[in-house]
């Protein structure tokens, strides 16, 4: 088990590696850098004056060795300021993090509840109405887009005259406010992953349904909840687990638009006025953020693999 | 010692289970048409016929497990004299038919057990349906169970997973599973057809032991006349979808009356060496395509024009035979 982590760990720190050099590469390719961003307000600008301040940021070096100056700061712990409010990396990480990931794991429960409770009804439901109904709704809710649901939700709020409180405010400063602000974006995000859940889900234990197990289950008397939930569902779980894990990856990116929609001062937004203003320090610790986040969500699915099935936990041990 | 012994009394003592007429319909098509059989407590039935006679499709409709689509269309059955033929899950559930009065073993051991869940939270399952509650009542139970059917460390096997017992020891837990509801009639599916030759036999003494020493209804579904001459009390032969002949396990082999019991008994092996097995040409007809009259005409070795025409009747000959066939009566004469 704890070998099979820290492959996983070694592996996930390469494919960071991979992230930042890319994301540090392409970003520099993008038209327009941070200097002309910075002087487009100031009235003359001349040649001398952009080359000056690129020397000031060291932008005028080769992108190597750029590149090495920053991922060695990076290694000892140091993500640099900000180009634009010269704070602390760190910190503006830091503090967008914390309502990202509560976004981002409200979001993914909402998504795991519903999908599983809607899948395992329609399959129970097999052929009626119901089941139909079901999944009419599940495909729908895969065919909307997260930005369009999040538009919708908002608009569909203020038509009811309700307004989402503001500013934002952290879940320990005032948790009555914060959950208005995080529960509407939370489920806008969720139900493309309930839909995905659900249709999985629903053919996971149709196809356990026809299974020996669940017939010598029945034989024994086991009563319908257990039969279905202890039985069926267990043994559905596993390639809903699977699912899980590349859903979380989804939603993660959806954060980053649903952020925007809702005014949560979160990663993605972050993110998004760092791309506009070209804060390129900024833009590489957030996304090199988001990678290890990614990594460690997923060595957390294929650990759970085991706690779901006594075979897999004998293969990591 | 019981004060009064009623030895006199034991043919009448009605049986635990009668199947009677049984059809089954999966779709509009017919899989089993007529079968009849009774089993009484103590007793050990097998029920013999080649792979796609019906003998799967006639346990799993007594026991209500029969898989989508599939239907009882005619006939009775008869649990303690009760009709349960036509019951829901759930009245069969209320009524303790699953599991608390009738058990049942299944083929293939790997797959009947769930793989996620420990031999011991699938035991207790059954011992629930006799009242048992207490975690530590149920542990030593269970484990009592497992002894029983002989599994080393029985407390310790509790806690494993279906994958880390051998098929033999499968096989060993889904017994105590089956029978640790404590039914009066137990049903075994082929019970040793996915295990290792060596451990067939292990397996079967088992099965046997157990159903003589509880007193249980048997019914055992083979394929394998071997397994009949050691296990069984009585014989129903099933051909196509019928049973076509039942006597006692004795008279079936000493004196064996249908022609498709004859041929069943001529194509075993004799051990003798260099001697040829005689097969029966052809296999069992398919369940949307039964021939005209008698099921087995086709490959009956004495079937007459009139085979194909008239479909024979499940009757007692004048020899007191129970048989399927037009020609019973030319059949009374041994081999």
């Amino acid at each position: 088990m704890l070998t099979f982590a820290l492959r996983r760990l070694v592996l996930g720190f390469l494919v960071l590696i991979a992230v930042s050099i890319i994301v540090f590469v392409t970003f520099r390719l993008v038209p327009g850098d941070v200097v002309s961003q910075q002087l487009s307000e100031a009235g003359a600008v001349t040649p001398e004056l952009l080359a000056q301040k690129r020397a000031q940021l060291g932008l005028d070096q080769p992108i190597l060795v750029q590149f090495t100056r920053w991922a060695g700061a990076v290694l000892a712990g140091d993500f640099g300021t900000s180009l634009w409010s010269a704070r602390p990396v760190f910190d503006l990480i830091g503090a967008a993090v914390v309502p990202t990931m509560q976004l981002a794991v409200v979001a993914i429960l909402i998504g795991l509840v519903l999908g599983l409770a809607s899948g395992v009804t329609s399959a129970l439901w097999r052929g009626t109405p119901g089941d139909l109904g079901l999944r009419v709704v599940s495909t729908l809710a895969l065919a909307i887009p997260q930005l369009w649901l999040g538009l919708l939700t908002l608009t569909g709020l203020a038509a009811v005259g309700y307004f989402i409180p503001l500013p934002y405010r952290t879940f320990l400063s005032d948790p009555v406010v914060n959950l208005q602000q995080v529960i509407f974006p939370a489920v806008a995000l969720s139900l493309g992953v309930a839909a995905a859940l659900s249709r999985l889900t629903r053919s996971a234990m149709l196809e356990v349904a026809e299974a020996d197990f669940m017939r010598a289950a029945r034989a024994r008397g086991v009563s319908s909840a257990t039969l279905y939930l202890g039985h069926g569902l267990k043994n559905a779980l596993i390639p809903v687990i699977t699912l899980l894990g590349t859903q979380f990856g989804h939603l993660l990116s959806g954060t980053v638009i649903i952020e925007r929609i809702f005014n949560i001062p979160g990663l993605g937004n972050l993110l998004f006025e760092a791309v506009a203003s070209r804060d390129y320090t900024v833009v590489q610790a957030a996304v090199i953020t988001y990678g290890l986040i990614t990594i460690i969500v997923n060595l957390l699915v294929d650990l759970s693999y085991g706690v779901v099935d006594p075979r897999v936990r004998e293969r990591l041990s | 010692m019981k004060a009064a012994p009623a030895p006199a009394a034991a043919p009448a003592e009605p049986p635990v289970l009668a199947v009677d007429g049984l059809a089954v319909r999966y779709g509009r098509t017919e899989v089993i048409s007529d079968v009849t059989l009774s089993v009484r407590r103590g007793e050990a039935l097998a029920l013999i016929g080649e792979s796609g006679s019906g003998k799967s499709v006639t346990v799993l409709a007594v026991t209500g497990l029969l898989a989508r689509g599939g239907a009882i269309s005619g006939g009775t059955v008869t649990l303690d004299g009760e009709e349960i033929g036509r019951l829901s899950e759930r009245e069969r559930r209320r009524r303790g038919l699953l599991g608390r009065r009738v058990g049942m073993i299944f083929q293939n051991p790997s797959r009947a057990l769930d793989p996620v869940c420990t031999v011991g939270q699938q035991l207790n399952e059954a011992l629930r349906l006799t009242g048992l509650a207490d975690r530590a009542a149920l542990r030593a139970r269970g484990a009592e169970w497992l002894r029983h059917v002989g599994l080393p460390d029985p407390g310790e096997a509790l806690d494993r997973y279906p994958h880390q017992l051998s098929g033999g020891q499968r096989q060993r837990a889904m017994i105590a599973i089956a029978l640790a509801s404590e039914p009066e009639l137990l049903i075994a599916d082929e019970p040793t057809t996915a295990l290792d030759v060596t451990i067939q036999a292990q397996v079967l003494n088992l099965i046997r032991g157990m159903q003589r020493e509880l007193n249980l209804a048997l019914i055992l579904v083979t394929h394998d006349f071997g397994v009949v001459a050691a296990m069984a009390d009585r014989v129903a032969v099933m051909y196509g979808g019928q049973v076509v002949e039942t006597a006692s396990v004795g008279e079936i082999i000493r004196t064996p009356r249908h022609p498709y019991t004859r041929a069943l008994l001529r194509s075993l092996p004799t051990g003798a060496p260099g001697a040829r097995i005689a097969a029966l040409a052809g296999s069992v007809p398919q369940a949307g395509a039964m021939p005209s009259g008698c099921h087995f005409h086709p490959r009956c070795p004495l079937a007459q024009p009139r085979c194909a025409a008239v479909a024979p009747t499940f009757t007692m000959a004048s020899h007191g035979r129970l048989m399927r066939c037009l020609r019973a009566e030319e059949l009374a004469d041994d081999r």
